[in-house]
Order: structure tokens, then C-alpha cells, then sequence
């Protein structure tokens, strides 16, 4: 069993792991000054996708969502939208492991072919995975405490770098690029559907959907500060042009004259947290494929699942511009689908054959 | 011939050096004595394991005698069957003392005993004196039995027990006690008589402190016991003791404290030992590889302490400590990670050393675990870390160095783990030399030599000495070993490596537990307790049993409801 805090924390550092990759780039480009604002906006996709997960988890207690769909959508109808979201996971991972790859070959490994970067990464994803979802919990609990450690030394770092008139006039380019700054970063405040598959093993209370609301909040709040930190210390049209900008603020970091280009230092909390992300998505494409199937033992699909994104993610995306255009442009539709239309369509279906659902789940 | 007395000399030689000898091949089986004699050779594991179902009972079988399962009146039977429990007179410890009781009641007697394990002078004067010779000075008839007289008027000694088999007999005289026979009699007197040689309890070796009690563990089973109980006077404290061992038995006892342990924990420990199945338990280390879970991890899952007030303290947190026959390390279990990394003084110093010495210790142990790992990151992938005059002054010491800094490290790292090895195995007669061999080799002439940069002598040496801090020498053995990996991924993917091997290293962390009880526990999964990982609350505030260990009482002083607390097992 896992707890609710765990969760919590897994919450935060899930969407903040990746958040920070392409959010600030994305919110400045199209908010300009604003863009520090917008994390708040996105977070309320992941606050309605909560709702719905905790709608049907107080429907449906232990289920998991692969296990409910049959009594919203019938039997077949389950069984492929349960493979579809088990897809959608394991792109998810695919993905994670992708940009890993991509952070550790622009920053740290230059002259390292891709696929051996790759590849110790999904060996590593691997002997994750089979520890199980409670060490990742635990994990979890453990480095939690390194991210606001990671944030406060970032902002002590470069505390004199700030230039506060860059935040004026508020907001250039007023609501509409807010909001437009937002959209693509709400795929992944929306990745809080996992909870679906998590929230049936936890050790639960009524009291916990705010909680989880809270945790929401904490990551825009922590977005939105890297974000402030960005515009800041880079400046506006600095910061829409270049790739991984938060990388770019971990090189201006320094104390004194001798702490300089301590940049590793601040990726390795960073790596270890995406690659807690992998970890959670290839888990939860591990439990939602076995589930969808019927297994029993899960273990065996581990190796195949991680070892066939990495051999995808080296075919899909061979180079960094690639998937820059492909998480700028297609991911936010596609993981927006299964992240908020499936689930309001379900919704809507619970509510049109909400008293026949009663009768059946009674039997 | 003048050579015939050499040829003689070659011949004593041949006799003595069979060529032909084989282990295990018919004909030659008779020096194993039990080894099932069959037509085809056995292997020498073989021979020596026992067949299913074998005792001394179906061996005697074997030699067309039937071993009785209990003592016979009559003193022939007697002799004879003892004969084949000891083996005799093949096998000479044992001793068969034969005289005559005197007194009103004519009857032989005969004591059985193993040489080396009793104390003579308790046998001549608490048991031959007087059932010799005082026995005369009883000049009334007594009324009760003969059995019921001997035990009640004249043996003095302080543990008595009446036996009716021979499985029993074969026990206690095992164990040290002396067993009499007396004919007409079918029931024999076991009378404790151990006495074997020991080391005294003496000051901590591996444990030493500089606040607290010194003295440790020994080999001796009973003064280990009495030693936790001299200091935990409850009647409370427990002392289960089972027997383990298929070939030869080793008294292996649990103890606890009722109403505060687990009891859960406490039968699944005793299921564990129970359970086990082995020839021979010579010590707690093959206990802790045989009962712990799982199996592969690289952090050990028991404490081995030979200090009687970590044992102490540790059983009135809710812990179960585990002796084991002839052995001065105790096992507590179950324990956390951190358990490893503590020293008993840490809580006998004020609160703030304390906690100062454990952050120096947990910084010593990453650094013994990472430093030279770092070291070849910095320089192999990222010079730019580095201040950049400390930078060329790297690379200018290095300039003589004909190795990659992976080869240098590993190389240091190699000859500091020879030092180390060489300098336990070293008789201490001669183990001066090791010191000044080890500094001339690591110190100087490698440098003079030109195969290692001096910069790279710090590091190793730091990191020597960080691995050293570590009060756990098991623990100490896994940063020890694990450094080699974290030197080698940081060779192949740098900072990346180091990276991908700490998750590893944590995942596995996170996933070991020590008897059910998560490694990690406090601190994950999140758990209430007094601080005492790094930060340590002063004395009076350490209020806290860790509640990972499930016992029946989580607060230690004071009232439970002094701070508004429940019991743990209330909502369950």
C-alpha cells in the first residue's frame, strides 16, 4: 500500500519533471512576461481531470479505471479503449525516456551515441520497474525533499542576475497569451490520469481530494517560479528562442568565484526525477495492459514494453528538432484526447446510463 | 649393501604416502565410519551428508544393533548401548566412570561425561565425593526411592534432571553435563557440570567507544545471555532458545521483551530458525545470510554488535536480538538503514555532538561510496566544474602520467584494498611493516614513479577514510564493493553514470526490508518517530518508539496520553 502523501509528492514531481522542460520556452513565447501566469491556467485542466478521476473512484472504489471502463462502454468496447490508454501510457514513457536522452546528450554526453544513452536508461527503467510500485512510492518520498532544495539553490544562485523591470508592462500580451501559453502545457498538469490506475492501492480518506488539489497548486507554483527566474535572468526574447532554458539558468548559477558551472550538479535531482516519471508510466503500462488482458503476472511484460520504447523512441525521433515540433504541436492534442475528452465522454455515458451502472456494479 | 639402510628409509615413505588413496571408493569408506558402503564410489559430500532419515538410531541399525529408545535397569545393557551412542572406545572425549555407590543401597554406578567440556573439580567433589564417600555417613534408611534419595540428599549440584532416554542422555552429556546410571535403575541423573575454557568478557574491539560501558560480547552462550539480562532486569525480558544443526546442534536463543516486541515478529523469527536445515550453525554471520530477505541485497538486513547496551537498548525499542552458540556477535533485527550508520556513543553525547558526529559520518560514507567516482567525472567530462587554476594544476600534476584517470583510480583504489586486506591478515607480529610498506608504496614512490598524479592520493586517501567511519563493518564491506561499480559507470557515462547507479542503488534500497520492516522507514515510507536518523532530539524529547517496528507501545516515557497519542494497533 502506498500513502496518500507518496502520491502527493509523485503528483508534483510528475508534472514538474517534464514540466520544466518545455513550459517556460512554450509560456514566453506566447505570454511574453505573462508567461508566469500561465502554469496557474494549465493547472486547471488538471483539476477538472481530477475531479472526474476522483468522480468514478468514489463510484467504483477498488477499481482501476481499465477495470471500470466494462460497465461504462461494455465488454469490447473496454478492451480496446483499456489498450488505447495502455498505448497512451506507454507513449508517455517512450517519451520520457526520448527527452532523458535528448537532456543527457545536449548537456552532459556530446560525442555519446544516442542508443547507448538509451539503453542504459531502459536498463535502469527495467530493474525500476520490477521493484514495484511501492519502492517507487517510497523513492518518490525519498528525493522529494531534494526539489525545493534544487529550486531554493537555483534562486539563491542567481538572485543577482534578476532584473525586475523585465515583468513590466504586466502581462504584454494581455489574457489571450496567457491562455494560449497554457493549452500545450496542460497536457501535462492532465497526466494526472494515472491516478486513475494508483488511487484503488492507496491507503485513502475523504479528506484527500483536496490534498491532491494542493499538490496541483504547489507544482504551478513551482512552474511558475522557474518561469519568473527565466524572465528574469534571461529576458523575454532570450528565452523564447533558446531550447531547454532551464538548463541555460543552471549554467548562470554560481557562488562566490569558485562554485561556477555546477550545471551537473543541478541535472542530476532533474534526471532522477524524470526518470522517476518513466518509472511511474511504464508502471502503470505494465498494470493497465495486464488488466486489459487478464494476467496474471505482469512481471514478464516489463522487459518488452521499456526495451520497444527505447528501440521506438531512437526510430520516431532521431533528432532533437524533430521532437521539439512533435511535443510543440501534436502532443497536446494527442494526450489532451485521452486526457480530458475520453474521460468527459465517459462522464457523459455514466450520466445517461447512470442507473443501469448502479444495478450492475451491485451484482 | 651398503644402501640397504636408505632403501629401508624410501620404503617408511611408501607406507606412509598412498598413491592410491581415493575418498569415497569401497574399501576406504571405513574412515568416514558412516558413509553408506555401497558398490559404486560416492563423492565426498556424499559420504559425509547424512541419508534421510538418519540418526543414531538407524546407524546403530546398520551394525545389527537395535538401539533402545529408553534406559534399561539393567547396567550391561547400559554400557553396551552407550557404547554405540559414543562410539567407543573409537572415540576417546567421552568418559565412562564406573564405581560403586556406597551407603545402605548396594548398586553400581556409572557417570558419563566429555572431557574438555566439564569442570573436573565440580565432578570429583560435587558429584564422586559424594555419592562415594558421604554417602556412608546417611546411616538411616531412608523410605524413599533410590532415585528420589540420590537427587534429594546427595548431589549438591545446582541443576538436576531426571532422563528416560538415551536421546536425552546423549543431549546433556553433549552439552556438558554429567550423566549417571545406576543399576536397577531405569532412569538417569543429569548433573551440570560444564566447564569448558573461554575467553573473558573484555573490552570492545570492533566497537570501541569512548563514552559508554567497554565491555563485549564472548564466546561463551550463557554469559552473552546473562550479560543482556544483568542490565534489562525485568521479568519481562525473554529468552527463547532452539536448537539448530542436523549434524551437531547449536543452541541459537531469542530474546525479547513481552508485552513490547511484536509478537508477530517474534514467531516469524522463531519460524525462520526453526525452519532451517543445516549440518552445522557455527555463527551469527551464516545465521543472518540464512534467514534474511532477500536474499541478493547488498545492504545487510540484521546489526551484528558485540556491545551488551546496543543490545539492550535496541530490544526495549521493540527489537529482537539473536545468539548464537560460541559466537560474540549478536544479531538485532529488525533494523533500519540508518541503525547501520549509528554508534552507541551518539545518544550518550549531548544531543548536538551527536548529531554532528552523524552528518560527518553520513558525509563521509557519500564520499566513501562517491568521491572517486566524481573525481573521474569531473576531470573525463566536466574540467569546466573546476576552478579553473585548480583545473591546470590537475592537469600538470597529470602531465607525467602516462593512464587514463580510470586506470589510476582503479589502480590506487586496488592496492589500498591490498593494504587493507594484507594488513587483517598480517600476524601482528610483523604488522608494523604493513604501515610503512603501504605509506612508501601509496604515498611516495608511486608519485616519484610517475604512475599516479599527486592530487589522486587525496582523493583515494579521503576516501579510505570516509569508507572507515562507518561503525557497521558490513556496511562498510557493500560501500566498499560498490565504489568499484560507481568508479566504472562514471568511467563509461560520467555524471550520467553516476546518476543511473544511484537510482539503482536507491530502488533497491527502497524495495529490502528487514523482517517486514522497510529499510528506510522513517524517512520512507514516512513514518512517526523521535528524530534520531541524523538530527537527534535531546535525551528528555526521544520520546518515540520508530513505529515501523510495530511494537505494542510507541512512546517510551511518560503517559501515552501525556502527548495525545494513540496506540498504533487501535486503528487496526
Amino acid at each position: 500500500m502506498i500513502s496518500v502523501k507518496q502520491l502527493n509528492y509523485l503528483t508534483v514531481i510528475v508534472i514538474f519533471s517534464t514540466g520544466i522542460l518545455y513550459l517556460p520556452s512554450i509560456a514566453i513565447s506566447q505570454a511574453g512576461n505573462g508567461g508566469w501566469i500561465s502554469p496557474f491556467m494549465s493547472m486547471s485542466v488538471g483539476m477538472i481531470v481530477l475531479f472526474i478521476v476522483f468522480f468514478f473512484y468514489h463510484r467504483f472504489a477498488p477499481k482501476t479505471l481499465t477495470e471500470y471502463l466494462p460497465l461504462l462502454v461494455g465488454k469490447w468496447g473496454a478492451k480496446i479503449l483499456g489498450l488505447l490508454y495502455v498505448f497512451f501510457f506507454w507513449t508517455v514513457g517512450l517519451k520520457v525516456i526520448r527527452e532523458i536522452t535528448g537532456i543527457v546528450r545536449i548537456t552532459l554526453l556530446p560525442n555519446t551515441p544516442l542508443i547507448v544513452i538509451c539503453f542504459m536508461i531502459a536498463l535502469t527503467v527495467i530493474y525500476g520497474v520490477y521493484c514495484g510500485i511501492e519502492a517507487l512510492a517510497r523513492l518518490v518520498e525519498l528525493l522529494a525533499l531534494i526539489l525545493p532544495a534544487m529550486i531554493i539553490a537555483l534562486m539563491a544562485g542567481l538572485m543577482g542576475f534578476i532584473h525586475w523591470d523585465a515583468f513590466l508592462p504586466l502581462m504584454e500580451f494581455g489574457w489571450q497569451g496567457v491562455i494560449r501559453g497554457a493549452f500545450m502545457p496542460s497536457s501535462w498538469f492532465g497526466e494526472v490520469i494515472v491516478l486513475a490506475y494508483l488511487l484503488p492501492i492507496v491507503t485513502m480518506n475523504k479528506s484527500s481530494l483536496p490534498r491532491f488539489l494542493l499538490s496541483l497548486v504547489v507544482t504551478a507554483f513551482l512552474l511558475s517560479s522557474l518561469v519568473i527566474l527565466i524572465i528574469g535572468v534571461l529576458g523575454v526574447s532570450e528565452a523564447a528562442r533558446i531550447q531547454l532554458t532551464v538548463y541555460e539558468l543552471m549554467r548562470y548559477v554560481q557562488f562566490g568565484a569558485f562554485l561556477q558551472h555546477i550545471d551537473a550538479l543541478f541535472l542530476l535531482p532533474w534526471l532522477m526525477f524524470m526518470f522517476l516519471k518513466a518509472l511511474l508510466f511504464f508502471h502503470v503500462t505494465v498494470i493497465g495492459f495486464s488488466q486489459s488482458m487478464g494476467l496474471v503476472h505482469s512481471q514478464f511484460t516489463i522487459i518488452p514494453f521499456v526495451l520497444l520504447s527505447m528501440v521506438f523512441s531512437h526510430w520516431i525521433f532521431p533528432d532533437e528538432f524533430t521532437l521539439n515540433q512533435f511535443l510543440k504541436i501534436i502532443w497536446p492534442n494527442y494526450a489532451l484526447f485521452f486526457e480530458l475528452v475520453i474521460p468527459i465522454v465517459l462522464l457523459l455515458l455514466y450520466w445517461t446510463r447512470r442507473h443501469k451502472i448502479q444495478s450492475m456494479s451491485l451484482t | 649393501m651398503w644402501w640397504d639402510n636408505w632403501k629401508h628409509l624410501f620404503a617408511i615413505n611408501q607406507v606412509t604416502l598412498d598413491h592410491e588413496f581415493k575418498l569415497g571408493e569401497e574399501g576406504n569408506t571405513e574412515g568416514i565410519g558412516d558413509a553408506p558402503v555401497g558398490g559404486k564410489p560416492v563423492s565426498v559430500g556424499q559420504a559425509l551428508r547424512p541419508t534421510p532419515g538418519y540418526s543414531h538410531h538407524t546407524h546403530a541399525v546398520q551394525n545389527h544393533f537395535t538401539m533402545p529408545k529408553f534406559i534399561s535397569p539393567d547396567m550391561r545393557t547400559n554400557r553396551v548401548t552407550l557404547q554405540h551412542l559414543f562410539y567407543l572406545p573409537e572415540n576417546m572425549d567421552i568418559v565412562l566412570r564406573e564405581f560403586r555407590l556406597g551407603g545402605p543401597h548396594v548398586a553400581t554406578v556409572l557417570a558419563v561425561f566429555v572431557d574438555g567440556l566439564v569442570d573436573k573439580a565440580i565432578i570429583n567433589s560435587h558429584l564422586l565425593e559424594p555419592l562415594m564417600l558421604l554417602a556412608n555417613l546417611d546411616e538411616s534408611q531412608p523410605e524413599m526411592k533410590l532415585v528420589d534419595w540420590i537427587k534429594g540428599a546427595l548431589l549438591p549440584g545446582n541443576q538436576i534432571m531426571e532422563l528416560d532416554t538415551w536421546d536425552g542422555v546423549m543431549q546433556n552429556v553433549l552439552a556438558g553435563s554429567t550423566v549417571i546410571l545406576i543399576e536397577g535403575v531405569d532412569k538417569g541423573i543429569s548433573v551440570e557440570t560444564k566447564g569448558w575454557e573461554h575467553r573473558q568478557v573484555s573490552v570492545s574491539q570492533t566497537e570501541a567507544v569512548v563514552r559508554g560501558p567497554h565491555d563485549a560480547f564472548t564466546e561463551n552462550f550463557r554469559s552473552n545471555t546473562g550479560l543482556i539480562r544483568a542490565r534489562l532486569r525485568t521479568p519481562k525480558l525473554i529468552t527463547k532458545i532452539v536448537q539448530v544443526g542436523k549434524l551437531a546442534r547449536t543452541d541459537v536463543a531469542i530474546m525479547y521483551i513481552k508485552d513490547l516486541t511484536n509478537p508477530k515478529l517474534v514467531n516469524e523469527v522463531l519460524r525462520r530458525i526453526e525452519n532451517l536445515d543445516v549440518d552445522y550453525l557455527p555463527d551469527t554471520g551464516m545465521l543472518e545470510q540464512l534467514i534474511e530477505d532477500p536474499p541478493l541485497g547488498v545492504v545487510p538486513r540484521f546489526l551484528a554488535t558485540e556491545r551488551p547496551d546496543r543490545v539492550t537498548y535496541g530490544l526495549t525499542e521493540g527489537q529482537v536480538a539473536i545468539l548464537v552458540g560460541h559466537t560474540p556477535y549478536v544479531l538485532m533485527a529488525p533494523i533500519m538503514l540508518w541503525s547501520l550508520m549509528q554508534a552507541p556513543e551518539d545518544a550518550y553525547l549531548r544531543w548536538p555532538f551527536g548529531a554532528f558526529i552523524r552528518t560527518i559520518r553520513y558525509l563521509a560514507m557519500g564520499m566513501g561510496l562517491l568521491l572517486p567516482s566524481f573525481y573521474i567525472a569531473v576531470t573525463n567530462f566536466h574540467p569546466e566544474m573546476l576552478p579553473t587554476d585548480l583545473m591546470l594544476a590537475i592537469a600538470a600534476s597529470r602531465e607525467r602520467v602516462p593512464f587514463p584517470v580510470v586506470f589510476e583510480v582503479l589502480m590506487m583504489e586496488f592496492s589500498l584494498e591490498l593494504i587493507r586486506e594484507a594488513g587483517i591478515r598480517i600476524p601482528s607480529v610483523i604488522g608494523p611493516t604493513i604501515g610503512i610498506v603501504g605509506a612508501l608504496i601509496l604515498g611516495q614512490a608511486a608519485v616519484a614513479a610517475g604512475i599516479i598524479s599527486p592530487l589522486l592520493i587525496i582523493v583515494v586517501a579521503v576516501t579510505a577514510l570516509g569508507s572507515f567511519t562507518i561503525p557497521d563493518y558490513n556496511l562498510g564491506f557493500t560501500v566498499r564493493v560498490l565504489r568499484f561499480g560507481y568508479i566504472i559507470s562514471a568511467a563509461f557515462l560520467g555524471f550520467y553514470g553516476i546518476c543511473l547507479g544511484l537510482m539503482v542503488l536507491l530502488a533497491h534500497l527502497v524495495s529490502l526490508n528487514s523482517l517486514g520492516v522497510p529499510m528506510l522507514a522513517p524517512i520512507a515510507p514516512k513514518g512517526r518517530s523521535s528524530p534520531d536518523i541524523i538530527w537527534r532530539a535531546p535525551a528528555f524529547q526521544m520520546v518515540r518508539r520508530p513505529e515501523a517496528l510495530g511494537s505494542k507501545n510507541v512512546i517510551r516515557l511518560g503517559s501515552p496520553r501525556r502527548l495525545g497519542t494513540r496506540d498504533p494497533h487501535d486503528k487496526n
